[in-house]
């Protein structure tokens, strides 16, 4: 059972890397101008400290990890599960009813049903700024490796958990692809600023802290109790966030657009 | 010619109607906005507590400026992914045989949506602000009010260049990728996080060569108080300029671009 499921997850994952393969041109123009673009809000931290030498005790290495772990996050999600991100949209179009009727489980469906061909080339840009604040930092690579993971899942289980708010707000596409760009920037921005109430959010109803700064206590203090309290976060966040979609699917209610996958 | 401002008068009121009355969507956006604010509030209260270096600006400028150009960033609609839909899905076919300009009813409808904006944060959003930060900024309303009219101009500015990057979707069939890399460009050069005057000489040069610095610095400059560099006039001639340029740009790169779609048949 758990057996084909994963091969029914490889040979989506397979089926999109066919699909941003077919478009070879587009692909690569998109790549330019995506990596262009992250090159750029990464120039942003350099002039910032290049004013400022040291924000609450990060400096350029502490953003790179974090920028690294956020991209990268953020192109898994775009490749491997960029129907998570569309989800409002597919609810407003009726899109799952015909997830519904199949039997393999409906997140996978949803989740790989759909791709964007920018995610690896955001990746590979995750993974070379990680490499860089890896050797400026000097931390451990398997450790690294394990952040990732856990930042991934945060966040794709954040965009899951705000997107299935469109099974109850009609209209919610623009605004959820809001909040997703949003929470991967406060989880970029200096652990300090956040005190007080915004500390409670981050760590609450929007846990980005588990995005970025959580990990960095991690790999810079090498703070096991940061590890426990990422480790426990990540799995329920995770479970959470599938509750969450559970039970928007069961008051699903089908659009009437009229439409045929294959 | 009343009558040709009239149909784009009508558009822009629909927007703004449409717009403001989905409320639910409306406060998320504001909620968000006022979150964004406030850390942007939080990021130089901390930068003003450590003391690491001297800044030529009152904290509570700086405070007010930073959240002026994050409200601006949340005033304008996201045109450009609707001309993108409009080209993804093939609607754009069926605009562009009615009898007025695409491109400037999708700016009258912009316009309209970016008022109802502009009224719902220019009374929540700055009555927060002065709640949160603690006051007016030291150059007082004057400085406040200079800034909220100048933004409201550069909003339009803003639109024609979502307007541009939408429209390319015609040629390369996706108008967000060009966006994200204006967009960017605007956080940097326009100075988003921190006044451009606190860049290095080579990159405020750069920042006051692009229309971006007119779209955010310049206006929110004017909270900086008497370190503010650009005087009235000059914020006045610059915002024109871009404006007028911006506007001209969108019109030809829309004539390009339906031209190519024109000959390829769609």
């Amino acid at each position: 059972m758990v057996g084909n499921t994963l091969r029914y997850a490889v040979d989506m994952l397979k089926a999109n890397m066919k699909a941003a393969a077919t478009l070879r041109g587009a692909y690569i123009t998109r790549s330019i101008f995506n990596i262009t673009n992250h090159s750029i809000y990464l120039s942003l931290w350099v002039l910032i400290f290049d004013a400022i030498p040291s924000i609450g005790g990060w400096r350029v290495e502490h953003i790179l990890l974090a920028y690294g772990l956020g991209i990268f996050a953020w192109g898994f999600l775009s490749f491997a599960a960029f129907g998570i991100r569309t989800l409002p949209r597919q609810i407003d179009d009726g899109e799952l009813d015909t997830y519904l009727t199949q039997p393999k489980p409906v997140l996978l469906n949803v989740a790989l049903g759909t791709t964007q061909t920018v995610g690896p080339p955001e990746m590979i840009f995750g993974g070379v700024v990680l490499t860089i604040a890896g050797v400026m930092t000097g931390v451990s690579i398997l450790m690294l490796l394990l952040m990732t993971v856990c930042t991934t899942v945060v966040f794709t289980s954040l965009v899951l958990a705000y997107g299935s708010l469109g099974f109850w707000l009609k209209g919610f596409h623009g605004n959820a692809e809001e909040i997703y760009f949003n929470f991967f920037i406060i989880a970029t921005r200096p652990e300090a600023v956040f005190h007080g109430w915004m500390l409670v959010m981050i760590f609450t109803f929007m846990p980005v802290a588990f995005m970025a700064h959580v990990p960095l206590h991690v790999l810079l203090d090498n703070n096991m109790n940061a590890l426990l309290l990422l480790l426990s976060a990540t799995t329920l966040i995770a479970l959470i966030s599938y509750k969450i979609f559970k039970l928007g699917l069961s008051r699903y209610e089908s659009g009437n657009r009229f439409g045929v996958r294959g | 010619m009343l009558d040709g401002f009239r149909k784009y008068y009508i558009f822009a009121r629909t927007a703004f109607r449409d717009h403001t009355s989905h409320r639910m969507k409306l406060s998320i956006r504001v909620v968000l906005c006022l979150f964004f604010m406030f850390v942007f509030v939080e990021f130089w209260r901390l930068i003003g507590r450590e003391e690491i270096v001297t800044l030529p600006y009152a904290i509570i400028d700086i405070c007010w400026y930073a959240s002026l150009t994050q409200m601006f960033l949340f005033m304008s609609p996201r045109m450009f992914m609707t001309i993108e839909n409009d080209v993804r899905s093939g609607d754009i076919a069926y605009a562009l045989i009615r009898p007025m300009p695409y491109i400037w009813m999708r700016l009258s409808e912009a316009i309209g949506a970016m008022t109802g904006n502009t009224v719902i944060y220019y009374t929540v959003g700055i009555a927060a602000l002065y709640l949160y930060i603690g006051g007016l900024p030291t150059s007082g309303l004057s400085g406040l009010l200079s800034a909220m009219f100048f933004l409201y101009l550069a909003s339009i500015t803003h639109i024609f260049y979502q307007l541009m990057c939408g429209v390319t979707a015609l040629w390369l069939q996706d108008g967000e990728s060009i966006y994200r890399i204006y967009q960017k460009t605007l956080i940097v050069l326009g100075g988003l996080y921190m006044p451009i005057t606190l860049y290095p000489d080579w990159v405020q040069t750069l920042a006051y060569a692009t229309p971006v610095s007119s779209m955010m610095f310049a206006p929110a400059q004017f909270v900086l108080g008497a370190s503010s560099p650009l005087s009235f006039m000059t914020v006045t001639l610059i915002t024109t300029f871009w404006l007028g340029l911006s506007g001209l740009a969108t019109l030809l790169l829309f004539r390009i671009c339906t031209r190519r779609l024109e000959i390829n048949g769609g």
